[in-house]
């Protein structure tokens, strides 16, 4: 049951890597489509994380180096 | 800046990484269908793209963030790639997940009529057993009668019984321990059943 598990997942793993190059090649037009849209609240969530975190290129801590400053 | 529509994958990443968030919302607005359609191919539920969805895209902030994100002009197909991982990781955890099955053992500690409801034939059987052992009670000498039902149908300790009949508590003892002696050789000549 556990090899069936493993070759399913291998299978999924190579479909998967095949299925990016495929929708690689289409136009970010050709989904246009309300039905292929996530749900509003799930972006915002994302965005929202977004925001509430801090990128250490932005943040004006001064950077300290042994026996330097 | 031109107008913030018109930029490039890159240009966006780098503008977002200098602290413009803006730009990682038209990066989403501009990708989002893309990368859900592909989640939603692989694992075909709506409540699980959506979870992966929000996944991928918090990696891709913690990447862009941390300045992991090199350019090589596909920026979509990079966040897809991170979106495979944690499909292909989630489906290696189910695989792990044991389940387990009462019924694949023989004996099931919780399957047991101790914590069954009782049902209408155990309590007639019960009722009569009451009914058995009152009658044998009625049989004892009344000093052994009056200790059986002083500990067993009101509760009191040996102590209280000793005051309340007016005994020591060996006596009491004593008095409970030939009733229950009576009581058996009762049950053995009259050939009567006390289980359920």
């Amino acid at each position: 049951m556990n090899s069936n598990a493993t070759e399913d997942l291998a299978k999924l793993e190579e479909y998967s890597l095949a299925l990016i190059d495929f929708f690689d090649s289409l136009p970010t037009s050709f989904f246009d489509d309300e039905n292929l849209s996530p749900p509003k609240r799930i972006v915002d969530h994302i965005v929202r994380y977004s925001k509430s975190q801090v990128s250490p290129f932005q943040n004006n801590a001064k950077l300290y180096r042994f026996s330097v400053n | 800046m031109k107008n913030i529509q018109e930029m490039s994958d890159n240009s966006l990443v780098q503008a977002y990484i200098s602290g413009e968030e803006k730009c990682l919302q038209v990066l989403i607005h501009r990708h989002k269908n893309k990368i859900y359609s592909y989640i939603l191919m692989l694992v075909k539920q709506q409540e699980l793209a959506e979870d992966v969805f929000q996944d991928t895209f918090i990696k891709v902030i913690q990447n862009l963030k941390r300045g992991k994100y090199v350019d090589n002009g596909r920026f979509a197909s990079w966040v897809m790639r991170i979106a495979h991982n944690l499909v292909i990781d989630f489906y290696r955890k189910q695989k792990h997940m044991k389940v387990v099955s009462n019924d694949d053992n023989d004996y099931d500690l919780l399957n047991s009529t101790k914590y069954a409801e009782s049902t209408v034939e155990d309590k007639i059987v019960y009722s009569q057993i009451l009914s058995d052992v009152s009658e044998l009670l009625e049989l004892l000498p009344d000093n052994q009668k009056e200790v059986v039902k002083l500990r067993h149908f009101m509760g009191l300790s040996f102590k209280d019984i000793a005051e309340e009949t007016g005994v020591s508590i060996n006596t009491a003892l004593g008095r409970m321990r030939y009733a229950l002696i009576n009581m058996r050789a009762m049950v053995e000549e009259k050939n009567i059943s006390l289980t359920i």
